[in-house]
């Protein structure tokens, strides 16, 4: 057995399950939260269905980025199960981040900047 | 909204299990909650899509966990795992019955292919014989007798139908080495060829040459393994190395190949006194002169049958009946495969009802299991149930089921496995030294694949009930509410395991109340003397120190002997604590004997020579009998003055004064040794009445018997001198030290050898029996716990079972007495069926051990009455305890249920 997984070896994530790890930073959430949160922070583009967004769930889960923990406020009647950021997840998700930032400024350095808003503009 | 969820979950049936297991509820909640918030105009497209993505995400899963070749059943055996370590307890007591069916069954199949399957550990073994002198009619011992050495010099000449024929009889020798103390070995002189004849190779150095066995030869031996490693620590340059037997010198040529121990005093006839195990053979020519004292092996020729053997030797016998005059009748021959002369009959019964036993016992266990796994199937239906509706498909279930039988049937086949390895280790080391090949067992290849078999059986046998209630759990796909009803499928089942059960268990405890029976039955018969406090021990006096040893039966030849054995008498009897010391050559119970034609004083002619009287020839000192505990019915013992120039005496038993005397005493009556009054040999006047003394088996028959004092009759040999001490209560091993020490003062140089009490000899006499016995008891005392064991569950789980049923019940008024007779009725009908079926197969195998009972009948009414009663009255003890529950069922609570 490796001793300790490396972060780089889970890159690169796929949009969603950045999305997810993404959403998780600031506190466990249940499911439903979770696709919430995804949808807000990226202003309703992301929007899974709820079989594909548990298949992430279980991808993440099983690599143990995320957790199934109890409910954080110590409510028993809340059956809903949450999940949070595991140390690893954290650190994975740096690493993404690490990596698009990586990839944004190599894009910046060759001049393309805004092209995608120059682009749209005169497409058509 | 509710048919949207029913369309997630049907959608989600097909997802792999544990993905559904984890996600499932989340997934049709969450799904739900969606569809319920979002505004109504687009909550239509949103059902579309979250269907169409549940159903495309299953797809995916399935693809994903569809397993490699075996992945699933790694899935299953964890699955099984997981369950079985949740009910460690049920887990555990199913793989102990299992361990326990499986050991006992594959120790038994070792004794059976030791004893009776494997071919004996020579070449071709299978045409080897032995030729035994057969003598029907001469009205003493068995008919089978040893052969002179003249008839075996005439049969290696003669014999065509044989490709080897070999003479050996046992003999004792005093081992000197160097750096080796003085010890006494049980050897075998033999013809040199015997090893090539038995198609063995040496374990080093080389067997006899052909010029090693004739009248002045210089000696050669070869060593047994044993010895070998024991006093020569197995060096290879012990080959060629001198050394003294019984003070002659000799040379070791060879050594005999491990477990080479022929021959063995329980492979060959009681009456001849071999040694348990033959360490040391010695070349040596066949005697021309003496007794006929040689045991015969011949290796059958080429395309030659034991008939066309028997058909030769027939023929040779009716020439020899007119070729030598005086020997008519005297010249028949019986050939017998060595093979049923090693195991006989009596032996094979034995150890086949043994082996039908222990598969009974397999039997009970699997029962028993079946009993076990079915009660665990039933309290786990509701799980299979569930999994079953959450679209579990049979085929899964019965894996799973099967996967946990599989696991369960391994452990127990490998812990069974090394029972029975342990059990053969032991059996070899302290059981029966004179049961027939016992020292061959080995856990052999053979072994460990009946093992395999034996718990493939028990596990399949086990898996079948559970692996049946998992279809049926398949088979209805909707949840229903926890069963808890009086409702039980497999009651007939269940009933079926009891009846079965408990119908072996009666067949085995009547085979070992049989045996138990007829062991307490030959230890009851008169043996002739009392064993206890007694000592045997013997000598081997060298014949180059003392060569009068292999002098005839004159006394005045032999005053050494004499000396030194009054010497040692003296000696032994100033041993504190000691009553009594004499010779006796041979002790009762030990094998050895001597026989002689007789004539007694007015008895009339005999009419053919074998009418004449034949008796068993004993040499005794005086206080012999009180030595022995055996007082004389008549007369007197003899006294140390009766010596060579005082009158000739003799005490006779029982069966030979009757023989000689029918009518009136036989005190003062004379006999003389010799068949006929004429013969040159003294008139021995009778002093004495002994009492039947067994010889070798608690089971002879008896037979006439004269003993005369060493001072007065001869031995054909008195190289070996049996001497029994007795003592007033001190226990007689512990005698040794000063025994020994009494030897050497007495000036006899030898080791005291085979020192045993004599009540070890007599227990050795009846060890097969008791080794029999012993093994039948354990079997049977197993079974009848399993089966109560089981019965006891079965009412227990009943009782659980039927809570409800037996509340409501003691709510309408029923009696306690009425509640128990109810929840017994269920146990103990099938077993009352299980009995009155065992009863007559036991009856049958009681007939087919016929052989082995000894003084009881196979149809014994007491037996066959107290066994089965004895074993009711266990089963209602082991059912009325669970049944009081019932009593204890409080309606309200139970009723509070629903």
């Amino acid at each position: 057995m490796p001793s300790r997984p490396r972060p780089d070896d889970f890159l690169p994530l796929t949009h969603l399950a950045f999305h997810v790890l993404l959403a998780l930073v600031d506190q466990p959430l249940h499911g439903y939260a979770i696709v919430r949160a995804v949808r807000l922070q990226s202003a309703g583009k992301v929007d899974p269905g709820t079989g594909s967004f548990y298949s992430i769930i279980r991808g993440l889960s099983d690599q143990a980025l995320i957790e199934p923990i109890d409910s954080p406020d110590g409510d028993a009647a809340d059956r809903r199960r949450f999940y949070g950021l595991t140390a690893l997840g954290r650190r994975v998700l740096a690493a993404e981040s690490a990596r698009l930032e990586g990839l944004v400024r190599e894009v910046h350095r060759r001049g393309v900047r805004r092209a995608v808003k120059a682009g749209s503009g005169g497409g058509r | 909204m509710r048919a949207f969820s029913r369309a997630c979950v049907w959608l989600l049936r097909r997802a792999p299990a544990p993905y559904r297991d984890r996600f499932g509820a989340e997934i049709v909640s969450m799904a739900t909650a969606r569809v319920a918030d979002e505004h109504a105009w687009r909550r239509l497209t949103r059902v579309v899509r979250e269907l169409a993505d549940i159903n495309a995400t299953v797809r995916r899963e399935r693809r994903r966990e569809a397993p490699a070749p075996g992945a699933g059943r790694l899935h299953d055996l964890r699955a099984a795992l997981r369950h079985m370590r949740r009910r460690p307890a049920a887990s555990l007591a199913l793989a102990a019955v299992l361990t326990v069916g499986v050991g006992a069954s594959t120790f038994g199949f070792n004794l059976l292919s030791t004893v009776l399957l494997r071919p004996l550990p020579f070449g071709d073994p299978d045409r080897l014989v032995l030729l035994w002198s057969y003598l029907p009619k001469i009205q003493f011992g068995t008919p089978d007798q040893p052969i002179h050495g003249l008839r075996l010099r005439e049969l290696r000449v003669s014999m065509a139908t044989a490709a080897g024929v070999e003479g050996f009889k046992a003999d004792t020798f005093n081992l000197d080495a160097d750096g080796v103390d003085r010890v006494r070995i049980d050897g075998l002189l033999t013809t040199a060829s015997l090893f090539e004849t038995l198609r063995v190779r040496p374990a080093a150095g080389r067997f006899f040459t052909t010029g090693e066995d004739v009248v002045g030869a210089p000696c050669a031996a070869v060593l047994g393994y044993g010895l070998w490693q024991r006093l020569f620590s197995g060096r290879d340059a012990v080959v060629g190395e001198a050394i003294r037997l019984n003070d002659r010198g000799c040379t070791i040529v060879g050594v005999a190949p491990r477990g080479f121990e022929f021959p063995r005093g329980g492979e060959m006839p009681a009456s001849f006194q071999y040694p348990a195990r033959t360490e040391l053979w010695v070349a040596a020519p066949p005697p021309q002169s003496g007794p006929s004292d040689l045991t015969v092996l011949a290796r059958l020729g080429p395309g030659a049958s034991v008939q066309a053997a028997q058909a030769e030797l027939d023929a040779q016998a009716i020439e020899r009946d007119t070729r030598v005059r005086g020997s008519r009748g005297w010249n028949e021959i019986r050939v017998v495969p060595l093979r049923q002369q090693v195991v006989p009959a009596g032996i094979a019964a034995t150890v086949t009802a043994l082996f039908g036993a222990v598969v009974a016992l397999l039997l009970v266990a699997c029962g028993n299991a079946a009993q076990l796994a079915l009660v665990g199937g039933l309290s786990r239906r509701h799980d299979l149930t569930v999994r079953a509706a959450l679209g579990a498909d049979a085929s899964r279930l019965i894996r799973l089921v099967a996967a946990e039988a599989g696991l369960v049937a391994a452990a127990s086949g490998l812990a069974g496995a090394a029972l029975a390895a342990i059990a053969i280790r032991l059996m070899r080391t302290i059981g029966p030294a004179r049961f027939p090949r016992l020292a061959e067992a080995t856990f052999d290849a053979r072994t460990v694949m009946f093992a395999a078999a034996a718990s493939v059986v028990a596990g399949t046998v086990a898996a079948a009930a559970p692996m049946w209630i998992a279809r049926r759990a398949a088979g209805h796909r909707t949840l229903h509410p926890r069963e808890r009803g009086s409702s039980d499928p497999l009651r007939h089942w269940r009933a079926l395991l009891i009846a079965a059960q408990v119908g072996m268990a009666v067949v085995l405890a009547v085979a070992s109340s049989l045996l138990i029976h007829s062991l307490v039955q030959r230890l009851a018969v008169p043996i002739g003397f009392s064993p206890d406090h007694t000592l045997a021990f013997e000598l081997t006096l060298p014949s180059a120190t003392y060569p009068e040893v292999l002098r005839g039966p004159v006394p005045a030849s032999r005053p050494a002997i004499i000396n030194a054995v009054d010497a040692l008498l003296s000696r032994l009897r100033a041993i504190p604590g000691v009553t009594a010391a004499a010779v006796g050559k041979p002790l009762p119970m030990s094998g050895a004997q001597e026989a002689s034609v007789i004539s007694c004083d007015g008895m009339p002619p005999p009419k053919s020579s074998f009418d004449i009287p034949i008796a068993e020839y004993v040499v005794v000192s005086d206080q012999f009998f009180r030595a022995l505990g055996s007082p004389l019915a008549a007369g007197r013992e003899f006294s140390a003055g009766d010596r060579e120039a005082t009158e000739n005496v003799v005490v006779v038993n029982d069966s030979l004064a009757r023989r000689c005397w029918p009518a009136g005493s036989a005190l003062g009556r004379r006999l003389k040794l010799g068949g006929s009054p004429q013969s040159p040999a003294p008139w021995l006047t009778v002093v004495g009445l002994a009492p039947e003394m067994k010889r070798f088996k608690l089971d002879d028959p008896p037979g006439p018997a004269m003993y005369v004092m060493y001072t007065q009759g001869g031995y054909p040999t008195l190289a070996t001198l049996p001497f029994a001490v007795r003592t007033g209560g001190r226990d007689p091993i512990a005698l040794v030290p000063e025994i020994r020490a009494a030897v050497r003062a007495a000036g006899i140089d030898v080791p005291v050898a085979a020192a045993t009490p004599m009540v070890t000899l007599v227990e050795a006499a009846s060890e097969d029996a008791r080794f029999a016995m012993r093994l039948m008891l354990g079997i049977a005392v197993v079974a009848v716990g399993l089966t109560v064991a089981g019965l006891y569950g079965t009412v227990a789980f009943a009782v659980s079972r039927r809570r409800r049923e037996l509340g409501i019940r003691v709510a309408l008024g029923a009696a306690p007495r009425g509640l128990v007779r109810l929840v017994v009725a269920d146990a103990v009908r099938p077993a009352a069926w299980g009995a009155a079926l065992g009863l007559p197969a036991a009856a049958g195998l009681a007939v087919g051990m016929r052989t082995l009972l000894f003084g009881v009948s196979p149809a014994d009414p007491w037996t066959f009455i107290l066994t089965p009663v004895t074993l009711a009255a266990v089963v209602a003890a082991a059912c009325l305890a669970p049944a009081q529950r019932a009593t204890a069922v409080d309606p309200r609570e139970t009723l509070r249920g629903d």
